[in-house]
């Protein structure tokens, strides 16, 4: 198969983007491991793990974009596909709990942003429970039904379990992780004073903006442009988002150089 | 001299720990161990026989659990607790008057004995309250610390606050711990100096730290 000089360029372009995200990773995993309270930790492993996920997805669109004979607009993410974006934006709620939880400590009252340290566990519990649920099923499509009856979105189904009950299982690992973040932190951030929590947010909160920005020039721009020229728009805003996570990871506590640190 | 509780910290020290009726700072950004410079130093007072006062924002049980992470247990020895929850005293960090007036009252009951005190809820009483009424209640809570002859250990979070209040924080205390995350290329290394510490010299160098199974190792650190 041979590939045009704007698919390379895109490929390449992709390739960048995953490099940056691993780069972001590799920060965040190696300022875990020198941390020595879980709180920070877990935030620390919280964006490694976004980081991760970025750079999968990347992957996982620069392959559709270069070997999907269709369009976007006309190629089907399968049900495997749909459960890993789901898989995908669990380390999201994962980060934006232990944030939420960092808040909370940074705070000299201890407030609790609309009582999150009780709604957490049923949230992260059902999050649990109804990826477990989608896991359960797309091992069970995976391995007894065809790819015909398996398309992703609204198709999605639990066999012999009535439809309510399926958009529930869909639905909450999509809405929660989603939804949480941008309802929650701007609280936290304007109610900490914790300068060094608030770089992290803000710097985490444009990687996020970047990421969604991504994410809608698929959802919007597939049916006017081609594969190639999404996929390079794309890989930029992918590449800024990987820039911040990392900028992210670095702002979970101060870092010094003796060059601008040492007194 | 009141041990650290850490062999190689008190050898930093001079030997023997920090020194009598001084207020010592430990500065470091979240997550770097500040507290358990604190425990060792609780646990080592306990072990001694001191009366250890521990004033704290969060509730006792977190206190604990978070000493058991670096292998701390308080279970047989504990110390007096102004906590948030489950301590002899509630901590109100809203409530300063009150919370110096509680501190003032342990340490006039317990004059007779060697008093070891550890705050770590300066970062949030500085979150609260203008600069000035911190100085002045540490200034006040330092007097009390040199007339029953007490060791004081506080610990304050650095990128939390004004560089300028941090500045002029440290000015108040007879020592000053140091901890902060250093990159060098792609590593990073945690690492801890004495700023200043009350009758032990000057000491520029820095000391890469590490916690592990046997408790808190510390190494000379070369600058490249």
């Amino acid at each position: 198969m041979s590939l045009s000089s704007f698919e390379v360029v895109a490929i390449a372009a992709a390739a960048i983007v995953i490099l940056a995200c691993a780069y972001a990773a590799f920060w965040a995993f190696n300022i875990r491991r020198n941390l020595k309270v879980n709180l920070y930790r877990h935030q620390a492993l919280g964006i490694g793990l976004v980081a991760i996920c970025a750079g999968y997805f990347t992957f996982i669109l620069g392959g559709a974009s270069i070997y999907s004979p269709v369009s976007f607009s006309e190629y089907p993410l399968d049900n495997i596909g749909f459960y890993s974006f789901l898989a995908c934006l669990a380390p999201l709620l994962y980060w934006t709990d232990s944030s939420l939880l960092a808040a909370r400590d940074s705070d000299p009252l201890q407030r609790d942003v609309l009582h999150w340290g009780r709604v957490r566990f049923v949230l992260l519990g059902s999050v649990l429970i109804c990826l477990g649920a989608g896991g359960a099923y797309t091992v069970y499509e995976l391995v007894f039904l065809s790819q015909q009856t398996a398309l992703a979105g609204t198709s999605v189904y639990l066999v012999g379990v009535p439809s309510i009950l399926n958009n529930i299982a869909f639905l909450v690992p999509l809405v929660v992780p989603l939804a949480v973040g941008p309802i929650l932190l701007p609280v936290a951030v304007r109610r900490t004073k914790d300068l060094t929590l608030r770089r992290h947010l803000k710097w985490f909160g444009l990687g996020a903006a970047f990421l969604m920005l991504g994410a809608l020039a698929y959802v919007l721009l597939t049916a006017l442009l081609g594969n190639s020229l999404l996929l390079l728009i794309a890989s930029v805003l992918y590449t800024a988002a990987a820039y911040c996570l990392y900028r992210s990871a670095k702002a979970v506590i101060p870092i010094y150089s003796f060059t601008e640190g040492a007194s | 001299m009141a041990s650290s509780g850490v062999p190689a910290l008190d050898k930093l020290l001079g030997g023997e720990g920090y020194p009598d009726k001084a207020a010592v700072l430990v500065v470091g950004a979240p997550g770097l161990g500040k507290e358990a410079l604190g425990y060792w130093f609780t646990q080592s007072g306990l072990g001694q026989g001191d009366f250890c006062l521990y004033v704290t924002k969060r509730s006792t049980q977190e206190v604990l659990k978070d000493a058991k992470a670096f292998g701390l247990d308080f279970a047989t020895r504990v110390p007096f607790w102004i906590a948030r929850e489950g301590g002899e005293v509630k901590s109100n960090v809203n409530d300063l008057a009150s919370l110096s007036f509680n501190i003032k009252e342990v340490l006039k009951k317990n004059g007779n004995r060697r008093i070891r005190i550890v705050v770590d809820v300066i970062s949030a009483l500085l979150m609260l309250n203008p600069p000035e009424t911190i100085y002045q209640f540490l200034s006040g809570l330092f007097e009390d610390v040199k007339r029953y002859d007490a060791v004081l250990l506080g610990m304050v979070e650095d990128g939390m606050h004004q560089p300028q209040s941090l500045t002029a924080m440290q000015e108040l205390f007879d020592g000053v711990v140091e901890l902060r995350l250093y990159e060098e290329g792609l590593r990073l290394t945690p690492l801890m100096r004495i700023r200043k510490m009350l009758g032990v010299q000057p000491q520029p160098g820095y000391y890469s730290f590490a916690f592990s199974q046997s408790g808190f190792e510390v190494n000379s650190f070369v600058l490249k």
